[in-house]
């Protein structure tokens, strides 16, 4: 699987990224409104308290008069059961009752400031009320329990936050590897597939799930493309192997005619030309058969590590003096002990295609270069010629079946040359590329490297 | 030579017997693998033709039979399919040469040939035949002890017509055994390093040892 270049995000990290993101939002949300909720609930609380208790000491001072009423406020104070805080004035601001020390409140609701019994200045909530008598009853309640409670939330809601932000990016990273382990299990499988192993299929651990399910339909898809490939090279053969026995019963009886009249001149040459026609028509299906066997990739359970430079050396010995006969130089390079895995023999006949290509299709006095270097983990093996070379345009035409360069129509061959090349490069785990030569053609088969044991 | 020849396909079968008739051979026919097993355990044969689609058995679980019951005469197998693969279980079975139908009667003959010669022995150090010497070990080459050089396709080549001299080989049986190729080239690359080798050998002498047989391929001859 190809990773994300440096610097970019891949999607997977992109959607975990935001996933946290809106996580985190969503939990502040919930967060912030738990807070106010519960201040709020908090607020109500305190004042319903403070105000039950302005109401109790009013009815106290309605029904039974100031002198009780400063008697349950003494009482209430010595106590000190509650965080309540109580202040009698009369009309001048005088103190008549209560231990609370703050200046004058004003009537109704306020927040006040007072001084503690260590003389600190501490913050509360105050309801101040008029009485008939002229005086005021003012009932407080401290707001630093209040505020305390408010940063605990606070605090336990950060927490509770900071929790959720984790465990979202840990579960963020977490998803990012599975989702991105199991996309690149898939992602190799259809690599695979690609270089040519059709028998691969996706790795499917739990069917159950949607990657399971996903890996299952692309395995259904990938069975049935694999059946028809299977069907058309099984019709392809199948045609090609059949026409072969009516041909080969022909070949015989124009043979035993040959045999029958030998005085016959005339008759035998054209028997002669009869068996050539044949033997060509025949050599076809056979080309076509050995392409459909190499395609179908079974030949690599025969695949074994062999000097690929040696192999080449050996074609290209034998295909100089044929260049030479044909007015043409056939140089060689070659690099040292170049191991690869296959068959000598199907690369071997892959570059005499491609040295007969070149011999056949270039002008006289043409050079013509064969190449086997190393290029990282891959071994390139390049023919060159400097004739006239293949338009771009025509260049990938000229891998497929029955095509021809305009050069080529009149000398003999069907066109299937390249087209076998590169299914023997891909068999290999290779690749076939055709470039200009500026002047000519160069075409280039890149195997892998043999692991060295 | 007597061959045992085991085809199901009469037509195919009547035109191998006419074939090896021209060239002198007595050929004892069977249509099925079982009666061809039992045919050659009673029979002395010099060679077996085995057709690979039997209609009884597979033509090489049949040569695996033969050679685990300890048949060794050479066994060439004909068969109409000529995959790679076909041609590996062919020879694995214990076959000694694999050839795809149709195939020209002359190159069938030729192959006979090489293989009952097969097991006579092979080569030694040195080789000679008629006029003509070959050192194996340091490629040496005299004709009427005058040394000639050649390259190293042509002395093997060479070395090939010598060890089946006053055969006819044929061109595929040159590019099976000196290039190790099973595929037919589109160009003459027997022909170039044929031409060369005669030229070498030929040169300051009258007589060429190297006969070309129209249409199949090449026969050394002792006699010059």
């Amino acid at each position: 699987m190809s990773e994300p270049r440096h610097g970019r995000l891949g999607a997977i990290t992109r959607i975990a990224g935001w996933f946290v993101v809106f996580y985190t939002i969503a939990t502040l949300g919930l967060g912030a409104t738990i807070y106010i909720i519960g201040e709020s609930a908090l607020r109500e609380q305190l004042d319903d308290r403070i105000a039950a208790e302005s109401d109790y000491l009013a009815d106290i001072h309605r029904h039974r008069g100031i002198v009780a009423l400063r008697d349950t406020l003494q009482r209430r104070d010595d106590r000190g059961v509650n965080a309540l805080g109580y202040l009698l004035t009369d009309g001048n601001g005088r103190r008549l009752g209560g231990e609370l020390t703050t200046d004058r409140p004003r009537t109704g609701w306020e927040q006040i400031q007072f001084r503690d019994q260590d003389g600190r200045r501490n913050v509360a909530r105050a309801f101040t009320v008029d009485l008939k008598d002229g005086n005021s009853l003012t009932v407080a309640m401290e707001l630093a329990p209040e505020r305390a409670l408010r940063r605990t939330t606070a605090l336990i809601l950060l927490a509770g936050l900071g929790a959720t932000l984790l465990g979202g990016i840990i579960g963020g990273v977490w998803l990012t590897r599975a989702i991105r382990s199991r996309l690149r299990a898939m992602n190799a499988t259809a690599q695979g597939i690609i270089s040519g192993d059709m028998s691969l299929r996706m790795p499917v651990s739990q069917p159950d799930d949607e990657f399971g399910q996903l890996a299952g339909t692309l395995n259904a898809m990938l069975d049935r493309n694999s059946a028809l490939i299977e069907n058309l090279r099984q019709v392809s053969s199948g045609i090609a192997h059949d026409l072969r026995t009516p041909l080969a019963k022909v070949r015989q009886r124009l043979e035993r005619m040959m045999v029958l009249t030998p005085e016959e001149g005339a008759l035998q040459d054209e028997v002669e030309r009869s068996i050539v026609e044949i033997d060509a028509t025949l050599s076809l299906f056979s080309a076509l058969l050995r392409i459909a066997e190499v395609e179908a990739g079974a030949l690599r359970q025969y695949f074994r590590v062999f000097d690929l430079s040696a192999a080449v050396a050996s074609v290209c010995e034998s295909y100089a003096a044929v260049a030479e006969d044909s007015d043409k130089s056939l140089t060689c390079s070659i690099g040292p002990e170049m191991r690869v895995l296959g068959d000598a023999e199907l690369v071997s006949q892959a570059l005499v295609n491609l040295l007969e290509n070149a011999i056949r299709h270039t002008p006289p006095r043409s050079s013509i270069r064969v190449k086997l270097c190393l290029n990282g983990t891959k071994v390139v093996l390049s023919v060159t010629d400097d004739g006239h070379g293949v338009p771009e345009h025509r260049q990938e035409l000229l891998k497929q079946r029955f095509t021809r360069g305009d050069r080529s129509r009149g000398s003999p061959g069907y066109g299937l040359g390249l087209n076998l090349v590169e299914a023997v490069a891909e068999v290999h785990g290779g690749r076939l590329r055709l470039s200009d030569a500026e002047p000519g053609l160069r075409v280039d088969i890149e195997l892998p490297l043999a692991e060295r044991p | 030579m007597r061959i045992l020849l085991i085809e199901d396909d009469a037509e195919m079968a009547g035109f191998i017997t006419d074939g090896l008739a021209l060239q002198g051979h007595v050929t004892l026919t069977e249509q099925e693998g079982r009666q061809g097993l039992r045919r050659a355990q009673g029979e002395n044969c010099d060679v077996l033709i085995v057709d690979r689609m039997l209609p009884d058995i597979d033509g090489t679980d049949l040569v695996s039979e033969m050679r685990g019951l300890g048949l060794s005469e050479p066994i060439l197998m004909l068969t109409s399919l000529g995959a790679i693969e076909d041609r590996v279980k062919g020879l694995g079975s214990g076959a000694d040469d694999y050839l795809v139908k149709p195939f020209a009667m002359a190159e069938l003959c030729a192959r006979i040939d090489a293989l009952s010669r097969r097991g006579r022995g092979g080569l030694g150090d040195t080789a000679a035949c008629g006029t003509i010497k070959i050192d194996r070990v340091r490629r040496d080459v005299w004709r009427e002890g005058q040394r000639i050089v050649l390259q190293p396709r042509e002395f093997e080549l060479l070395e090939q017509l010598i060890r089946q001299q006053d055969q006819v080989v044929s061109r595929a049986m040159l590019l099976e055994q000196v290039w190790h190729f099973h595929f037919d080239p589109q160009t003459n690359i027997v022909e170039t390093h044929m031409s060369r080798l005669r030229q070498k050998l030929n040169a300051g002498f009258e007589r060429d040892p190297i006969v070309t047989v129209r249409g199949v391929g090449y026969k050394l001859r002792s006699d010059v």
